[in-house]
């Protein structure tokens, strides 16, 4: 077990790691969906549009259309589920706790910060694209100063938890984003380069690009470091790292439980039912997300209390 | 002839019910009768339900303080307060005339002023104009006297955050309203007076062993060379009936329980006093 | 050089400056700063001034001001004292410093120099700064004042006094770190070859304060900082005070008091803490004592800092020191507790509760500066001879009403700095906030401190509040002690390394398999 830590810091902590992981792959999700978009003739570029925002758990009145989703999903300041909502919501927590955090790391997600209105108007002009590959260069710079400048105690464990849950659940939504039955060798291969998952699949797959073995990989490669099961095993890691082996902990259960599902799935069966099992990875993931909360970051909002007079004749 | 020293029991009940339960409180309770050259307190204990851990200090006004908290959820809070305290009456007034008052007014100051309870409004003033009368004593007897006639006695017409000047406007109040309008006259004629907190023994002549419903009482103190105590409420000779247990400048430096709680629940309030003669042997 | 930045500084009538005599010569303390900014062109200056910026922007060295981060304007030309006159500075703050720990040890025990009729009792009565629930608080090592800010101006006469005392939370120390860090940066020429008096090891000295001020018998305290949050103007500076400390940064519910004894909430269980250096005012720090609707605060923390179990730094209470009323008694401290006369005088002050200087000042009323006894970062501040009469008017009612509230000092012209305003060097109002920390064995004073510079022209207000900003304050000359516990250079050992090692690809084989 590692030192205690402030609860309150422990959850800016877990946020930082959430809120970075949810940029950079809102970031991946819409560079392929933009992708599949544009190079496949005959995609439904509206329906691709819906999709995405309802995978995206963003509600949207009408029918928009892909620019309009890649509008809200990058810009939207006031959505946690947007790129530059997510990147200022993680800037905001590594404020409150920047007294823990290493300096180059908080400078370099203030800088990003600063730059978004910048980097929003090159969008206009440029089109989402020359974004989406900042806001990569930007994550890749923060999970590198993370990894070569935080020191492996319960800060670092925090951030890179909730990195690990956001992360399970992104690589859920990627999946759960795309009409994976329609989609050609092309498409399979744009959604593996937008994870970064192209060259490690031809080199486990022998080169051989087809769905069941593109799904396998990105559900629970156990190298490939942005599969779901990957993504999983780190965050049980980390928490037993947290809690120390010993003891029930129920977050470490419920991962436990859907990493059961994925690793003793027959190969056959992995495009059966994916859907559910997407759901399934969504719900594990909140679920150990709040219990995570009840038992390290149980310190409440502010007080309000309220004086009572009284006594005396 | 002096009267004899009387030997007082008094238990004090105090009830706080939440609805829903307070999930914390922090409280302080000034209950403990002091020790003054009128009163010995042979004993004093306060017990606190739900049980919590009591840290004890003497404040600013010299008055003790029992402090706790309660860090879990609960429905009630009881506050009992145990006390045996030896009486007698009351002492010398001294004999300072105004111009030796104005020449302690310094070091007097803090109850020379007006505060929140005790402000001078132009009514306030215009009667303390008309009661200076001879010296300082006697004034401080016409105020009292004042005071006691402009009031009327009534339970529920006041509140703890009334004025002087909002019960002198109603006409009716308690004890505590008596005392602020008797100390915001006695201030705003140059007459250093402090408010007093504490007991009254109901009776003027009890007998020994005889359980009574008592009441938390106030009352106040002058200065004219000596500080000595008055009764505007009840125009009666301080003395062996009167329990002091703290005195400032007014409710607020005094207020016997005194607390803050969390959980969105109104509280509402319970107060008894028992008060027994009992025998010094 | 003809038509450098500092032949074309003027100096404003009637003013002392900084760099500047009047017969035009530049004084020693800053022959190398104008010699190195002599030979910067314009260009040069505006690059370097828009660096210092963008700096301050991306580190997030900031303040809030009406819910908007700010950067807190640095302006390229340091503030330069010498040596020797920073001696008298340094005299003057830590027997200042030692005069207000014996008065508020006094007025919240015994009261002695209110006995003496030195100061009068319904004066500090009557301050709302007097915090009674302080009373018989008794900090371990009898400490109250673990930093102090103490605002000091020069005049018209080169005379440094002193404006006003700060011993509640008194702040801006961050940017003195800050503004040395991005000026090394930014203009390492001026630093080249000089021995500049050091700034970095503050937060060593204010740790080691505070531990010092720890509960009795507790050997291996816990000290945090605690802020109002995120959201305060000087949120900034909690956060960097406690990372350069080594301790946690909390807020108010991250604490709990259960009996007298103060506790943090970890991932761990709640954890007990020993010293809190605060930097929430007295008002919102204990609902149970204070302003009971406080959300920021932590009930109980008072009781516990009576009962010794945990310390409060600064204590609650010092604000009675810094009513501007009671600082016009400071000399008549020092010679009280100390015997001694006091090094650094105050600015002429009127105190207008005794009748006959209430009427020579209201008298002079357009030539005053007008303050209440309980305001700050600028506010409540009238300026005679800038203010229209009708306000005057107002003013003076209000004074009549409670002069007890108000006291009027002489307007201080106070000395100019040369400043970079865009188009080249001009003199700008400055005052100081030097800062000293008490660790109950000495009182230390950090060589330099915050200079705040007015930036409008001819302007006396320079809180950032009112769009003033900040100068990089520089003691020089003096001989700079080696910090304690780093051995002498010649002891230390110095490894020689291997050369470094190449894989098959790289470097020289590769080169020499080509030719």
């Amino acid at each position: 077990m590692t030192p205690a830590l402030l609860s309150r810091v422990a959850e800016s902590m877990f946020w930082i790691g959430r809120y970075t992981e949810r940029a950079e792959g809102t970031a991946r999700i819409l560079d392929v969906v933009v992708h599949h978009a544009l190079e496949e003739r005959g995609t439904d570029a509206e329906g691709m549009a819906g999709r995405l925002l309802d995978v995206m758990g963003v509600s949207h009145p009408g029918q928009p259309d892909l620019w309009e989703a890649t509008e809200l999903l990058c810009f939207e300041e006031d959505s946690a589920s947007s790129i530059a909502g997510a990147l200022g919501a993680a800037r905001d927590n590594a404020r409150a706790v920047r007294h823990v955090l290493p300096t180059e790391l908080w400078e370099r997600m203030n800088v990003a910060w600063v730059a978004l209105p910048a980097q929003r108007l090159q969008a206009r002009r440029r089109g989402p694209g020359v974004f989406l590959s900042w806001i990569k260069d930007q994550t890749a710079a923060l999970s590198g100063l993370t990894d070569t400048t935080m020191s492996r105690d319960q800060t670092w464990l925090f951030l890179t938890l909730g990195r690990a849950l956001e992360r399970a659940d992104v690589t859920a939504r990627l999946l759960g984003a795309l009409p994976l039955q329609d989609m050609s060798e092309s498409g399979l291969v744009t959604l593996l380069r937008s994870c970064g998952g192209h060259e490690p699949y031809l080199r486990m797959a022998s080169g051989v690009v087809e769905l069941e073995g593109v799904v396998d990989f990105l559900l629970r490669d156990r190298l490939f470091p942005r599969s779901v099961l990957s993504s999983l095993i780190l965050a049980a890691s980390c928490i037993d790292e947290i809690s120390g082996p010993a003891g029930w902990d129920e977050a470490r259960g419920v991962i436990g439980l859907i990493r059961a599902e994925l690793e003793f799935l027959a190969p056959d069966a992995v495009v059966d039912g994916l859907q559910a099992r997407l759901a399934r990875v969504h719900e594990a993931s909140s679920a150990a997300s709040l219990s995570v909360s009840t038992r390290y970051f149980s310190h409440g909002p502010p007080t309000e209390w309220r004086q009572r007079g009284g006594g005396g004749g | 002839m002096r009267p004899q020293p009387w030997r007082l029991e008094i238990e004090h009940c105090t009830t706080f019910t939440y609805d829903p339960p307070a999930r914390s409180s922090y409280n302080e309770v000034r209950m403990v009768p002091l020790t003054t050259v009128r009163q010995t307190t042979m004993s004093a204990r306060v017990e606190i339900t739900p049980n919590s851990r009591q840290y004890r200090y003497w404040d600013y006004w010299g008055t003790q303080v029992v402090a706790f908290d309660i860090p879990a959820s609960h429905p009630q809070l009881e506050v009992r307060s145990v006390a045996v305290v030896d009486t007698g009456p009351a002492g010398g007034r001294g004999d300072a005339g105004w111009g030796a008052l104005e020449s302690m007014g310094s070091q007097m100051a803090e109850f020379l002023v007006p505060t929140p309870y005790t402000a001078w409004t132009p009514e306030l003033v215009a009667v303390a104009e008309g009661l200076r009368t001879g010296g300082p004593v006697d004034t401080v007897e016409a105020v009292v006297e004042w005071v006691h006639s402009a009031l009327q006695y009534q339970q529920g017409v006041t509140g703890v955050h009334t004025s002087a000047a909002e019960a002198l406007d109603a006409g009716k109040g308690v004890c505590q309203d008596f005392a602020h309008i008797g100390v915001t006259l006695l201030r705003r004629l140059g007459i250093p007076a402090r408010y007093v907190s504490g007991y009254l023994h109901p009776k003027p002549d009890p007998s020994i062993g005889e359980e009574m419903a008592g009441e938390s009482h106030a009352w106040i103190e002058a200065w004219t060379g000596d500080w000595w105590e008055s009764d505007p409420t009840n125009l009666v000779a301080v003395g062996t009936r009167h329990v002091v247990v703290g005195r400032g400048r007014d409710y607020a430096d005094v207020t016997p329980v005194k607390g803050i709680y969390a959980g969105g629940g109104d509280d509402t309030m319970t107060t008894t006093v028992r008060i027994t003669r009992t025998p010094r042997d | 050089m003809v038509g450098d930045v500092i032949d074309e500084y003027r100096l404003p009538a009637g003013v002392f400056d900084e760099m500047m005599d009047t017969g035009g010569r530049v004084r020693s303390q800053y022959h190398d700063v104008a010699s190195v900014l002599a030979q910067m062109g314009d260009t040069d200056l505006i690059e370097r001034s828009d660096r210092l910026a963008s700096a301050f922007r991306d580190q997030g060295v900031t303040f809030d001001l009406d819910g908007e981060e700010r950067p807190f304007p640095l302006d390229v030309v340091p503030r330069v004292f010498a040596a020797a006159e920073w001696a008298m500075v340094e005299e003057g703050l830590s027997q200042r410093v030692r005069a207000l720990e014996a008065f508020l040890a006094d007025v919240y025990g015994q009261g002695r120099i209110l006995d003496a009729e030195v100061i009068p009792r319904r004066l500090v009565t009557s301050s709302p700064g007097f915090l009674r629930p302080a009373h018989g608080v008794d900090p371990p090592n009898g400490v109250r004042v673990h930093v102090a800010g103490i605002d000091i101006i020069r005049d018209e006469y080169g005379r440094l006094c002193v404006l006003e005392d700060n011993l509640r939370c008194p702040s801006g120390v961050s940017y003195v770190l800050a503004n040395r860090r991005a000026m090394a940066r930014v203009l390492p020429e001026l630093f080249t070859g000089r021995s500049i008096g050091p700034v970095s090891d503050y937060p060593a000295r204010l740790v080691a304060a505070l531990r010092a001020a720890a509960p009795r018998g507790i050997s291996d305290p816990t000290v945090v900082v605690l802020t109002p949050g995120v959201f305060n103007s000087a949120f900034y500076e909690h956060a960097l005070l406690a990372r350069l400390m080594g301790v946690e940064l909390v807020e108010g519910r991250d604490l709990i008091c259960r009996g007298s004894d103060l506790f943090v909430r970890t991932t761990d269980g709640e954890m007990p803490v020993h010293v809190v250096y605060r930097r929430i005012d007295d008002a919102f720090l204990d609902p149970l004592q204070f302003r009971p609707e406080s959300v920021v605060g932590c009930p109980g923390i008072v009781n516990c800092a009576r009962a010794g179990r945990v310390t409060i730094a600064n204590a609650v209470g010092n604000g009675v020191a810094d009513d501007k009323l009671v600082y016009s008694y400071v000399p008549d401290m020092i010679r009280f507790y100390l015997d001694e006369d006091p090094v650094l005088d105050n600015v002429e002050t009127y105190r207008l509760i005794i009748e006959s200087e209430r009427e020579r000042a209201m008298a002079a009323m357009p030539e005053l500066v007008w303050k209440r006894v309980d305001g700050s970062g600028g506010k409540d501040l009238v300026i005679g001879p800038t203010t229209p009469a009708t306000e005057l008017v107002r003013l003076k009612a209000e004074v009549e009403a409670d002069p007890r509230a108000w006291i009027a000092q002489r307007l201080v012209r106070f000395s100019t700095a040369p400043t970079w305003t865009g188009d080249g060097l001009n003199p700008r109002h400055v005052d100081l906030r030097p800062f000293a920390v008490n660790d109950g064995e000495r009182v230390w004073v950090m060589p330099g401190g915050l200079t705040r510079v007015a930036l409008s022209e001819g302007g006396l207000v320079v809180n950032s509040s009112q769009g003033g900003g900040s100068k990089d304050t520089w003691v020089v000359g003096g001989v700079v002690p080696t910090p304690a516990g780093r051995p002498p250079a010649a002891l230390v050992e110095r490894m020689q390394g291997p050369p470094m090692q190449r894989g098959p690809m790289s470097g020289g084989a590769q080169q020499q398999q080509q030719q």
